[in-house]
């Protein structure tokens, strides 16, 4: 009789610890605005050396963009590289297993900043009518590819390693073409848009550690929302609670222009 | 002050090789000994050290000139693991259990990368042991111009085209393995025995016995593994906050600190640690399991003799000059390689895109003058890594890693073959598509 008392008390905790964890998983979201300030430095004007025709041109590089009210692109928010596997909600699953795509546009990448995850394949197409390749470097042996890909042809490359932080990516017949990608496990990273905005949807609730990333500086130090200077340490981490069914909003996030432009 | 010991003996050969007409020159070489020597017995070091990574430091500096002390912590550190161009010593991996989650045996593993015994052979000034051995082979073979630390950057670097490989990146053109992944023990023998066809790079086939080859294989890898973590500390130096330093305990006495220290020490090394393990895993598995593909066997037509060869060619042309290849975007439209000429290959790149005045400090630092690439220029007929086919079949299909020659992810197997006949070719193909001289041209020259 103990042993079915017993019994029965360990099956009803079973069932109560089981049934509380899987109800136990609950989202919020992340957004915020990258602000530039200070005087924005003039667009550097990239000029083709060969294949012109198939350029846009003029063409500007990206490795600084800000807009008219000060909104700066290309920033990239994502999870440090968490140590264990984080739960990923149902929402990201469909476009987990599709292909992302690295497109050759006009002798440009598209998108200049590409975020995928292990589970995705990178699809590295050529809609121009040049050839191209795409050099991508890591340290990671099995992220490192050298595609050539011909005019309008693409190939699907594996990205099975994660990567701490954005890889490069370039051609190497058009030296002016550059790109990053950032390769993750989880969804959960952003690349904030012309007008310096971010949304990261649907990340579990509790206290999580950020970073952002410029292409000019790498982990971004100087970011300050509300006079409060978010990152810390030689890292810039960037600890924030994501609260259950809310949205965080960091409002604006003011970065000085001098901090991130470029050395030449 | 460091290469004392050895440009003694450069001037000694210089003088050897002086014929009656360089009396004067003798007698300047005679004062340049005789003021070596006489600094030596003054108290000059005779032992030459590792000298520091011009390019990764100042790229690191990003423009704000890292201390003394900062230097000097990252030279202290690379003593610790690799021991001095006299005296060389291999990372004891034991002593980097707490940041390299890796596998039963793999110290074992680590233990046979390279052979210390062949180190220490390479290693050291140049002489010979009771059995008659050669020693100090690195020095007495490479080092004029490789360098000391294997940066390609020796005495005679500046005046070769191609430099000299810098051997601090771990990248490698001329190799039988797959994409990124690192050279094989047998790649790298292949190139000491066959030289590089087109550049200074000579033949040792008979030079050198088949012990002390491999004995130079083993301290090139070193060499490289050196000075990939160089690079490391030189990055993680970059991100230390003002007044920090880097933990010395890298190398040694983990054991021997607080659990509070050894929290703060392994947020040190979350990415560097990581770095530090793939680069230890990737050079293991060049030497245990290495990705070599064997090319496929070549169409028949790929034999001279075979009717249908010129067939083969006359595809491989069309590859070449075509969408599906576009091999001429950087080997140039006759192929004399021009297509390109305004890249950078991998030890070039840190000059990219940058001012001549940012370059000329770099310079000014010891990084040699940088060069942008040359794509092979097949009219010479010369392939450096080799022109037997499946040689030349893997450079296609895999692409030469650091040089910028991307990979034929597109092509078929016979597509390749097809440009491996016609690059063979091109050498002997008329520039003018056969077409004799023009009226314009048809008196000769005077």
């Amino acid at each position: 009789m103990r042993t079915l008392l017993r019994n029965l008390v360990c099956f009803s905790l079973l069932i109560f610890i089981s049934s509380s964890s899987g109800l136990a998983q609950e989202w919020g979201n992340l957004k915020g605005k990258f602000i530039a300030t200070g005087d924005a430095p003039k667009a550097v004007e990239l000029v083709p050396d060969k294949d012109k025709a198939a350029c846009e041109l003029p063409m500007y590089s990206r490795q600084l963009l800000i807009d008219k009210d000060g909104g700066l692109a290309n920033v990239v928010v994502f999870l440090k590289k968490p140590s264990k596997a984080v739960p990923v909600h149902p929402s990201y699953k469909e476009a987990m297993s599709k292909p992302v795509q690295l497109d050759n546009l006009k002798c440009r990448f598209e998108p200049h900043i590409l975020i995928m995850t292990t589970s995705q394949k990178l699809r590295v197409k050529n809609s121009d009518a040049v050839g191209h390749n795409a050099n991508i470097t890591s340290f990671n042996d099995d992220n490192s590819h050298n595609p050539n890909i011909p005019a309008g042809k693409f190939v699907d490359l594996e990205m099975p390693e994660v990567e701490t932080r954005p890889i490069n990516a370039a051609c190497n017949s058009h030296a002016w073409m550059k790109s990053y990608i950032l390769v993750r496990d989880e969804p959960y990273m952003a690349v904030s848009a012309k007008n310096g905005e971010f949304e990261i949807m649907n990340l579990p609730a509790g206290e999580h550690t950020f970073q952002f990333w410029q292409e000019n500086v790498g982990y971004v130090k100087k970011a300050s929302a509300g006079g409060k200077t978010l990152p810390k340490g030689r890292r810039a981490e960037i600890k924030l609670t994501i609260k259950a069914g809310e949205t965080l909003d960091l409002g604006k996030i003011e970065i000085p222009v001098e901090s991130i432009v470029p050395k030449d | 002050m460091m290469t004392c010991g050895w440009e003694v003996k450069f001037a000694v050969r210089r003088r050897k090789r002086s014929s009656a007409i360089m009396k004067k020159q003798i007698q300047i070489a005679n004062i340049v000994v005789g003021l070596f020597i006489l600094t030596i017995f003054l108290g000059c070091a005779d032992k030459p050290s590792f000298q520091f990574n011009a390019v990764s430091k100042k790229e690191a500096e990003n423009g704000t000139p890292f201390s003394a002390e900062q230097s000097q912590d990252v030279a202290n550190i690379l003593t610790a693991l690799f021991g001095t161009p006299d005296d060389p010593a291999m990372p004891n991996v034991n002593s980097f259990h707490w940041y390299l989650q890796y596998d039963e045996g793999y110290a074992e593993d680590f233990a046979t990368l390279v052979d210390f015994e062949n180190l220490k052979r390479s290693a050291g000034p140049v002489s010979s042991d009771e059995n008659g051995d050669s020693r100090g082979l690195y020095r007495e073979h490479c080092a004029h111009c490789h360098g000391i630390s294997g940066g390609g950057d020796g005495p005679t670097a500046l005046t070769l085209n191609p430099y000299p490989r810098d051997f601090r990146h771990g990248v490698y053109k001329f190799k039988s393995t797959s994409g990124k992944a690192r050279p094989t023990d047998d790649d790298l023998m292949h190139i000491i025995n066959e030289g590089i066809p087109g550049t200074s790079m000579p033949s040792f086939k008979v030079a050198i016995n088949d012990n002390e080859k491999k004995a130079l294989v083993d301290y090139v890898k070193y060499l490289s593994l050196r000075g990939e973590i160089e690079r490391l500390l030189w990055t993680m130096t970059s991100e230390l906050e003002t007044g920090e330093r880097l933990p010395l305990v890298f190398a040694d006495g983990y054991d021997k600190l607080s659990e509070e220290e050894k929290d703060n020490l392994m947020g040190w090394f979350e990415e560097e640690g990581a770095k530090v393990e793939s680069l230890f895993k990737s050079w293991l598995k060049a030497k245990t399991s290495p990705n070599v593909k064997q090319p496929p066997t070549a169409p028949e037509s790929f034999d001279p003799k075979h009717p249908e060869h010129s067939t083969l060619i006359a595809q491989g042309r069309e590859i070449f000059h075509g969408k599906a290849g576009d091999c001429k975007s950087c080997h140039g439209f006759t192929g004399y390689g021009d297509g390109e000429l305004n890249n950078y290959d991998v030890w070039n790149q840190w000059a990219k895109g940058k001012s001549d005045d940012y370059i000329a400090e770099f310079v000014n630092d010891g990084a040699l003058p940088p060069r942008t690439i040359a794509p092979r220029n097949f009219r010479n007929g010369v392939f450096r890594g080799g022109r037997d086919p499946n040689t030349l079949y893997r450079r296609i299909k895999e692409g030469i890693q650091g040089a910028q020659m991307p990979n034929a992810a597109t092509l078929t197997d016979d597509q390749i073959w097809s440009l491996v006949a016609y690059v063979r070719n091109i050498k002997s193909e008329p520039i003018t598509g056969g077409q004799s001289h023009l009226p314009v041209n048809d008196k000769p020259i005077n």
